[in-house]
């Protein structure tokens, strides 16, 4: 009786631990058989998340450039890819976090652009303004209104007197100063006069 | 020319970081770097700068790049470096500290 129990305790034992390797024997082979397929799988998809977030500032770059006018458009094109590359040159060596500061930076420099975009198209169409003339006051605005007469006429500029005259042509221009570098023409006569 | 120009306190940063090394070949994302500036507001200064003609841009030489694109290098010229002298100076003169003479402190116990 005891035998028997013994015997069937035995066998008991060792049909559970067949069992248990047979089972663990299935197990590995699934996960053999398993883990490659997820592995390829998970493999593909940060390929192509990857692929897709680096070509990200690219596109954002082109959209950066549509805002610029035509003349500058290629060559600003041209120059932000270049220091594009530049940052992915930089960034790569760095083994663990390479992508990541390449994505990071990368896009941080792309979006700048968006607004450096905007405000060169924005200064290319806005008309420069006409630098103001300092006003002249006085003395000094006498003398500047006598030197814009000598530089716009050909002929002499005399000042007698305060009187400022101008020879031209045979003629005395008798011309008086009115305020700021405004003046206006009080007298025309012959020279000979 | 330097009418067309408003100095800003970037403009100043950048002229500053070119102003360092007058005669060096800059490109933009040194500048960037150097100046503590993002993109968005050194591009725009460039080209600037550049339409002022206080600094000219030249393209890198393709010959020995490694399969890289040229780069822009951007360069301070003769005008550039006087007027960006003349606006660093002033700049200077404008946030130097004026000295006040401090009023003279009470003596202790006479509060």
């Amino acid at each position: 009786m005891s035998a028997n129990f013994v015997s069937w305790v035995t066998a008991m034992a060792s049909a559970t631990t067949a069992a248990a390797i047979i089972r663990a024997t299935l197990h590995v082979r699934r996960l053999g058989r398993e883990r490659p397929l997820r592995a390829k799988l998970g493999q593909a998809m940060s390929t192509e998340v990857e692929a897709r977030v680096t070509r990200l500032p690219l596109g954002i770059v082109s959209l950066a450039t549509r805002r610029l006018p035509e003349p500058q458009r290629s060559e600003l094109r041209k120059e932000w890819l270049a220091e594009l590359a530049q940052i992915a040159e930089e960034t790569k060596h760095y083994p663990i976090t390479s992508w990541v500061l390449r994505v990071w930076r990368s896009m941080c420099f792309a979006l700048g652009l968006v607004w450096a975009g905007w405000a060169i198209g924005r200064d290319a169409t806005t008309p420069t303004p006409m630098p103001v003339p300092a006003p002249v006051h006085g003395a000094s605005a006498a003398k500047s209104f006598v030197e814009a007469l000598a530089i716009m006429n050909p002929g002499d500029v005399l000042t007698e007197n305060g009187q400022i005259l101008v020879m031209l042509e045979g003629r005395k221009i008798e011309v008086r100063h009115t305020n700021g570098i405004i003046g206006h023409i009080e007298r025309v006569s012959d020279d000979t006069d | 020319m330097a009418d067309q120009l408003q100095i800003t306190l970037s403009v100043l940063k950048v002229l500053r970081e070119m102003f360092d090394r007058p005669l060096a070949e800059h490109y933009g994302l040194e500048l960037m770097k150097g100046a503590g500036l993002k993109s968005g507001t050194l591009y725009p200064i460039l080209s600037r700068l550049e339409k002022a003609g206080w600094i000219e841009g030249e393209w890198q030489d393709g010959a020995d790049l490694g399969g890289r694109p040229p780069r822009k290098y951007y360069k301070m010229t003769t005008d550039g470096m006087s007027l960006a002298r003349q606006a660093l100076a002033e700049a200077n003169q404008a946030i130097e500290p004026k000295r006040v003479g401090s009023p003279a402190r009470p003596a202790a116990g006479l509060a």
